[in-house]
């Protein structure tokens, strides 16, 4: 299923069709611009630290890019990396116990998770309106765990998570590509995997075909609160605690990597393999924002060209492709009013 | 039949809200203050406070300041509302408090011209106002407890500069971070410390980064700065409480030296919050500048209820910023000189 | 039509509060908020709100339209930013506030055109057109300004927040002559019918004959003339204008109107309830002020009235009432 990623491979081979190469050229003439322009960036080190930078984005948007494929929207990913982050300093501070201020950010991230799912999945609540209710509730109550002194220091023994160098990658890097690479079987190669994929793509046909489309709902806000709480961990980690308004916000960057990865926002298309590569363009981004000195008024206009580009470019390269599609999409979808 | 019984409804509707709109409200000057006696006498002192933001440990000391003063002095009701930087917000603050009828009004401004209009407001209600920290460019002001977020800001780049005095020119490289474009106190404090760059020739600011006060871009902007200039020599961060991000990214890199080690970064903020100033003893970090937060929520209380009472009020009280370093932060704790370390 | 048969006898209440959900919620809240703080309940703090956030109901009716296609207009804060720094810029300079409010609404109906180009012709998804557009005016009016708010404006318009028409303030007028405008083009045109029919299903719009980008585009213009229409308020509002005006206003206003009871995906929703959504938004804020809850409390509890008044709303969406 997985996007039929087949026909895309052998669609990306064949001769012909320039479009398909267009969003591979683009990059590279970019990297090369890149490469002349600011060196730096190509430097071991710094490529490290970019995929480091990317890890809470990273982890949040395993779990934004289920909820897309699934056809919804996440807002409260940024809230509930800050308020499973409060928890979880807290805690440690509290007890000095670590496996259990990791247990009590992932299980926090999956009740606030299993709030979204139950808005959405139950109540039928738009997801946009229930995470952004959700969203507001935890931005509050994460600066109300941090009390007025608006900071938690847990000390250098909480950076252990994330700050530990394994084979040259600090941990928090190697907790992102191992859940990253743990979502990427679960989405391509599992029943529920596929299950999302359906939900995005025709609700209504999996639920003619007995499946409990709200419990997998369910599931997936559950997930993506529970791998925000993982993203909780590592940003207050890296700090060695916690601030005021940490990570709020960190929405934007999930949804622009979901999208820069190539999946689509109305939900059932896109290749999981894909959000990899966005992710990393968008802490590459950041990034190269700050290596080049840009001037800081200019970030937002500058993130906002290039997400549209991109995004065009995907639009452009999947026109192209349903074009060829069309004719088989459309007998599948005959055949299936016929089941029914 | 139902839409035009409906329009009929709205435009019913319409003129009745017109017909209120006439009966009520008095205008003048003399109404305005009629209207002020008239609260004073109503047995409830009541006191706004329509605060910029409240995200910090400097404006919730502000805060905890006001209301305790406030309540020692008799208040009866203290509200304290904040707007989080957002201008429009803090206008329709300052008409809810009008609305629920505060005596006086105090205002640390969101944007000294934004909120003319809400002072404009007050004046027509005949509530006095009482700009706390900012100035107001507009309306009528009772009393303004002022600080210089702009001098702030120059007296950390002049300790730069007389740290590092004698230097060739251009040699001092500094890293100047940016918090959150929407905050004027940000904006007022990188004013200022670029100002005083300006004036020592060998300090050069190599970079400036937007962060959104956001601790985790924090990080990733100091680590990402010295990628692409491994020899900055000083670190500038608007508020206190940001400086932890980046005392953890120096970290990371392997860049963090106490002071008086020769590969020292020098690292500089504005606030006076407890963990930087305990910090300076520990040789962390090299200067902090102490608002007189504290005094800010005390002193525009006091100046209220002395209002209030029929005395006098001082058209300008001025605070006093303080820079802290090693060498005075225990004289100056000891003496009660320092918000951060007076509990 | 399966949630028809629980419409029955003995749920009369329940049946009356889920089919008028938001109303009765609106109402609830109303006498909540009448009991719990003093001065809520008076003519004053109504003509107060209705001041305030006239503004935002504005900006709330036009983005109904855009919901009503099944699109969304995130760029809303960030055009709020970027025309009134502009517009105010032209108004001091050429002294005319004339010729700032049509430049104002001028951008930002181009603006919205452009964004249902990207949508409709481009294809680019709305959510990420807008988001990005968005970035783009906000970042622009950073740096025309460079973060200075914009001030010393002319009296017409500064003036224009102290104006009585009829007893009431003007920009409770222009609130009104903009929703009577509306009603007018919902209620008495084919328009409506026009614009439920894309947003519901627009491939049967296209059998219809009906245009569906045509219907976009003036969507999504509309929204942007309502935008700039708001932004000449929030202009004469705060007497000056800056970068980061209006930041969380287009979130905040597809809440309004998909609390009004609009669905998310299009075609279903009515004007009214926008408004009322926007009143009911407006109304939480100006209670939990007047309670002076302190901002992380007042926080919590606008996320949790948002959540509990659309879950009321939906029910009744759910048993078909």
């Amino acid at each position: 299923m997985c996007d039929g990623g087949t026909i895309n491979m052998t669609k990306r081979i064949l001769p012909g069709r320039g479009i398909n190469y267009l969003k591979p050229a683009i990059l590279l003439i970019f990297a090369v611009y890149i490469a002349i322009r600011v060196p730096i960036f190509f430097s071991p080190a710094n490529l490290i630290s970019v995929i480091s930078q990317g890890a809470v984005i990273g982890v949040a948007s395993i779990g934004m890019s289920m909820v897309i494929l699934a056809g919804e929207i996440d807002i409260s990913v940024g809230a509930i990396i800050y308020c499973t982050g409060a928890i979880a300093s807290e805690i440690f501070i509290e007890t000095g116990n670590l496996p259990f201020a990791v247990l009590a950010a992932i299980a926090s991230g999956a009740l606030f998770g299993a709030i979204n799912g139950f808005g959405v999945a139950k109540l039928k609540i738009p997801s946009m309106i229930t995470t952004l209710a959700v969203s507001n509730i935890l931005s509050g109550l994460g600066s109300i765990i941090i009390g007025s002194d608006s900071t938690l220091a847990a000390g250098s023994a909480y950076k252990v998570l994330s700050q530990t160098k394994i084979l040259g990658l600090l941990s928090s890097s190697w907790i992102y590509l191992l859940l990253f690479a743990v979502f990427a079987v679960v989405i391509c190669k599992t029943r529920f995997g596929r299950y999302i994929y359906a939900i995005g793509d025709n609700q209504d046909a999996l639920r003619a075909s007995g499946i409990r489309v709200d419990r997998v709902m369910m599931a997936i806000f559950i997930l993506t609160g529970m791998l925000c709480g993982v993203g909780g961990l590592i940003a207050t980690s890296r700090l060695g605690g916690t601030q005021f308004n940490l990570s709020l916000g960190t929405e934007v960057y999930c949804i622009a990597a979901v999208v820069v990865g190539g999946i689509s926002m109305s939900g059932g298309r896109g290749n999981i393999g894909g959000l990899f590569l966005g992710v990393f363009i968008v802490a590459a981004l950041d990034n190269l924002l700050r290596l080049m000195s840009v001037n800081v008024y200019m970030y937002n206009v500058i993130w906002g060209i290039v997400i549209f580009l991109v995004v065009l470019l995907d639009v452009l390269e999947k026109t192209q492709k349903t074009r060829g599609v069309r004719r088989i999409s459309l007998n599948l979808n005959k055949n299936q009013e016929k089941e029914r | 039949m139902k839409r035009a019984l409906a329009l009929v409804l709205i435009c019913i509707m319409a003129l009745g809200l017109a017909a209120c709109g006439t009966s009520g409200g008095g205008d003048g000057e003399s109404s305005a203050n009629e209207a002020f006696e008239a609260r004073l006498n109503d047995g409830v002192n009541r006191i706004g406070f329509a605060m910029a933001d409240i995200t910090g440990q400097a404006p919730q000391r502000e805060a905890d300041a006001f209301r305790a003063k406030a309540e020692e002095l008799g208040f009866d009701d203290v509200m304290i509302l904040s707007a989080e930087n957002s201008v429009e917000t803090q206008i329709s603050q300052i008409r809810d408090m009008i609305t629920a009828e505060c005596d006086v009004i105090c205002i640390y401004s969101a944007d000294a011209d934004g909120v003319v209009p809400a002072v404009q407001s007050c004046n027509e209600a005949g509530i006095p106002v009482i700009a706390v920290d900012r100035g107001i460019n507009g309306g009528e002001i009772l009393c303004s407890i002022a600080s210089n977020n702009i001098s702030d800001g120059r007296d950390v780049a002049n300790y730069f500069g007389l740290m590092t005095a004698g230097e060739s020119e251009d040699s001092v490289k500094v890293l100047h971070i940016i918090g959150n474009l929407s905050s004027t106190a940000q904006k007022e404090r990188a004013d200022g410390f670029r100002l005083g760059c300006e004036s020592w020739g060998q300090l050069t600011i190599v970079d400036e980064v937007a962060t959104e006060a956001d601790a985790d871009r924090i990080y990733n902007a100091v680590v990402d700065a010295f990628r692409a200039t491994p020899d900055i020599k000083a670190i500038f961060v608007p508020y206190d409480q940001l400086l932890s991000s980046v005392v953890s990214a120096l970290q990371e890199i392997g860049m963090f030296y106490p002071v008086g080690d020769e590969r020292h970064v020098m690292l500089g903020a504005v606030d006076g919050a407890t963990e930087q100033l305990e910090w300076l003893s520990a040789g962390t970090n090299d200067i902090s500048i102490s608002l007189d937060f504290e005094g800010f929520g005390s002193e525009a209380v006091t100046a209220a209820w002395n209002y209030m009472q029929g005395q006098s009020v001082a058209e300008t009280i001025q605070t006093t910023s303080i820079p802290v370093v090693a060498g005075n932060v225990d004289y100056l704790a000891g003496n009660g000189y320092l918000w951060g370390l007076s509990k | 039509m399966k949630g028809k048969s629980s419409f029955q006898h003995g749920h009369l209440v329940r049946d009356f509060i889920l089919k008028y959900g938001i109303y009765v919620g609106a109402v609830l809240i109303f006498i909540i908020f009448s009991i719990v703080c003093k001065n809520f309940l008076s003519l004053q703090n109504f003509k107060n709100i209705l001041d305030q956030y006239a503004y935002f109901v504005v900006c709330a009716m036009g983005m109904f339209f855009v919901v009503m296609i099944g699109g969304v207009d995130l760029s809303c804060g960030g055009l709020i930013a970027f025309s009134s720094v502009i517009g105010t810029s032209i108004m001091i300079r050429t002294k005319s506030v004339a010729m700032g409010c049509i430049l104002i609404i001028a951008i930002c109906t181009i603006a919205g055109i452009i964004n249902a180009l990207s949508v409709a012709k481009l294809g680019i998804p709305a959510f990420i057109a807008t988001l990005a557009f968005d970035n783009i005016w906000r970042g622009s009016a950073y740096t025309y300004t460079s973060a200075q708010s914009v001030s010393g404006l002319p009296a017409g318009i500064t003036g224009f927040y102290f104006t009585k028409i009829l007893g009431m303030r003007g920009p409770t007028v222009l609130m009104l002559a903009v929703f009577l405008v509306l009603f007018y083009l919902l209620t008495f045109t084919g328009y409506s019918k026009r614009l439920y029919a894309v947003g519901g299903n627009s491939k049967a719009a296209r059998v219809m004959g009906i245009r569906a980008t045509l219907m976009m585009g003036s969507a999504y213009a509309i929204c942007g003339c309502c935008t700039g229409i708001s932004s000449i308020m929030l202009v004469s509002y705060m007497a000056s204008a800056n970068a980061s005006v209006a930041s969380s206003l287009s979130l905040d206003c597809i809440a309004a109107v998909i609390i009004g009871g609009a669905s998310a995906n299009g075609g279903e929703g009515k004007l009214i309830g926008a408004v009322v959504g926007a009143f009911l938004f407006a109304m939480i804020k100006n209670g939990l002020n007047l309670m002076g809850l302190s901002y992380f409390y007042q926080l919590v509890a606008t996320g949790v009235i948002i959540y509990i008044a659309v879950a009321i709303d939906r029910q009744r969406v759910k048993l078909g009432l």
